[in-house]
């Protein structure tokens, strides 16, 4: 299996606080990846270090075997990464279509010009993608809604839509079961499955063992912002420090 | 009646060109840019420049259309300038630092345009014919025609480009979420710039028909730009039909206070605070700003 992004001696401390420490990751190509460890273990802040938002403050990262530590969000996303967050994050007063149109935004002010004057149909090829990733995650119907007044289910299916248009290789989720039903949560895992047979690298934070276990070809489990195990579910599930750190601490283990 | 109402329009609408520069940055930025009002002053000083220069050789109509592109060109281009070397060293700062940086800039250029251009106002010299028409017993001057025609059109021009475009749906991104906008892959420095350039060339346009009327002199931004924040705020800082509705509703209560209420002229201005302070204790965000309190 090829490594498609890889973290080395990833650090990063607030203060006192060591959140993530001397963290080396390996996220391998074309599968769903999970990483699971307790409430403050240092799973937001590895996603917020390794896609720009936040910088790390020691150690490297590597995608596509090309040093990309501190580089820019926009810069990160155009080499083909996108995210989502454990908090909704959308654009709330736009609507949902507009919400997917931004995602699609990066290209030259020179073709928004050449577009206003209709010289080229770059404003039509963005509609048409957007109205693509829509319609693929069952929200073309809502389309001119505001995205606030969205349910919190749909909600959370425009932030996935809206990552996607961005046209990642490697797509990072955080907790994105977390609110959701059963119901959703089985449409989610169908989703997540889709999307990595059609070649998606996917990276899943999740507190949901059942997805974590039933999606995941592989699983990295971190306590105290350091990896305490990885493998397959079943290598995961029979690890002893994992279940140490799970037992009697979280609850959501359980689920 | 309807002739003040008129009156108040035309002024309104200076007022709602110049605020949309406050209220888009501050879209942007979070960030009051009181060095605005300067900037469009600038601006208006090139214009008149150009104006005074081209219209020996050319048709004065045609000299005041170049005139106000080159102020709008050169207050964009001041704005760019400003943006990059005083407020984005500054953007990670307390949040009172990009502040002081712009009063003190506002200081600086209002100082250096006396000193270069001198304190004595001067004139456009009649671009074209001002005398006024007649309907029935409305009065509109030409210039008055100008102003509404202009400031209007430019208004409607905005609200479909930021409802519209790419860079309106960046712009209305970066505005809300910063952070997030910057993954979807938007350039958010490039955004910034791109706004301060779009509100000071409304500016600069607002700063070249107000002294179509009157003068223009080195604190002509300070004044008109007080105003205008005023306005904004009125309006709800950071909403653009905020900006507009607040430019407006100052602009016709400021005429019909002194008009049809007689308040003396000397006091006119004091209309504008009065009216701000009612406002912000009725909604303390403005007519249109929303109401949800800021996460601490
Ligand atoms: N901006 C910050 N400033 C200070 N401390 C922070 C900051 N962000 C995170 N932390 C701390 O870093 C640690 C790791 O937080 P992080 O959000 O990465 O955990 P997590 O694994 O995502 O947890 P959860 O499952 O609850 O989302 C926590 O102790 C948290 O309090
Ligand atoms: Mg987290």
């Amino acid at each position: 299996m090829t490594t498609l992004l890889s973290t080395q001696g990833l650090s990063r401390s607030f203060g006192g606080i060591v959140a993530v420490n001397d963290l080396n990751l390996q996220i391998n190509k074309g599968i769903i990846t999970g990483l699971i460890g307790p409430n403050g273990a240092g799973k937001t802040t590895s996603f917020n270090c390794i896609t720009g938002l936040d910088s790390p403050t020691g150690g490297r990262v590597f995608f596509n075997d090309r040093d990309i530590t501190g580089f820019s969000p926009p810069r990160i996303n155009r080499l083909g990464i996108a995210r989502t967050f454990q908090n909704l994050r959308l654009f709330r007063d736009m609507t949902v279509f507009e919400n997917v149109m931004v995602a699609r935004h990066h290209t030259s002010s020179f073709s928004t010009l050449l577009s206003l004057l209709r010289i080229n149909d770059e404003e039509k090829k963005i509609q048409i993608a957007a109205g693509h990733w829509l319609e693929r995650l069952g929200l073309w119907t809502h389309r001119d809604e505001r995205a606030q007044d969205l349910p919190y289910g749909l909600q959370k299916r425009l932030e996935l839509a809206r990552a996607m248009a961005t046209e990642p290789t490697l797509l990072f989720l955080d907790e994105p079961a977390a609110g959701l039903n059963r119901t959703e949560t089985e449409q989610l895992m169908t989703t997540l499955r889709d999307f990595r047979d059609e070649g998606l690298s996917i990276v899943i934070i999740e507190h949901d063992m059942h997805l974590i276990m039933n999606v995941c070809e592989q699983i990295t489990v971190l306590n105290f912002g350091q990896m305490i195990g990885q493998g397959t579910p079943k290598q995961v599930r029979t690890n002893p420090l994992v279940i140490e750190a799970y037992l009697g601490k979280d609850d959501h283990a359980t689920r | 009646m309807l002739q003040h109402l008129l009156n108040g329009f035309t002024v309104g609408s200076i007022y709602a060109l110049v605020a949309l520069g406050y209220t888009l940055v501050y879209g942007v930025l979070k960030f009051i840019n009181f060095a605005h009002g300067d900037v469009l002053m600038i601006g208006t000083y090139i214009a008149l420049i150009v104006f005074n220069f081209l219209r020996t050789f050319i048709e004065p109509s045609i000299a005041f259309i170049i005139a106000i592109l080159a102020g709008m060109a050169s207050s964009a281009l001041l704005a760019v300038l400003i943006e990059r070397v005083a407020y984005r060293p500054l953007r990670h700062a307390p949040r009172l630092a990009p502040l002081l940086s712009a009063i003190g800039l506002s200081v600086i250029l209002s100082n250096t345009a006396a000193l270069i251009f001198g304190t004595k106002s001067q004139r456009f010299e009649m671009p074209f014919n001002n005398t006024p028409i007649h309907w029935g017993n409305l009065v509109v001057t030409p210039y008055q025609g100008l102003i509404l025609l202009t400031s209007l059109t430019m208004m409607v021009l905005l609200h479909f480009f930021i409802k519209m475009t790419r860079t309106g749906k960046a712009m209305r991104a970066v505005s809300e979420k910063p952070m997030v906008a910057q993954l979807m892959g938007i350039d958010t420095d490039r955004i910034i710039r791109f706004t301060f350039i779009l509100g000071s060339a409304l500016g600069a346009v607002a700063g070249i028909l107000v002294s179509l009327d009157y003068k223009v002199y080195p604190t002509l931004g300070s004044l008109i730009g007080l105003k205008a924040f005023i306005a904004a705020v009125i309006g709800g800082i950071g909403n653009i039909s905020g900006a507009m509705l607040g430019g407006i509703l100052l602009g016709v209560l400021e005429t019909y206070g002194v008009a049809v209420l007689g308040i003396p002229v000397g006091y006119k201005d004091s209309v504008a605070f009065v009216l701000l302070i009612i406002i912000l204790l009725w909604r303390p965000s403005g007519i249109l700003g929303s109401n949800k309190r800021e996460k601490i």
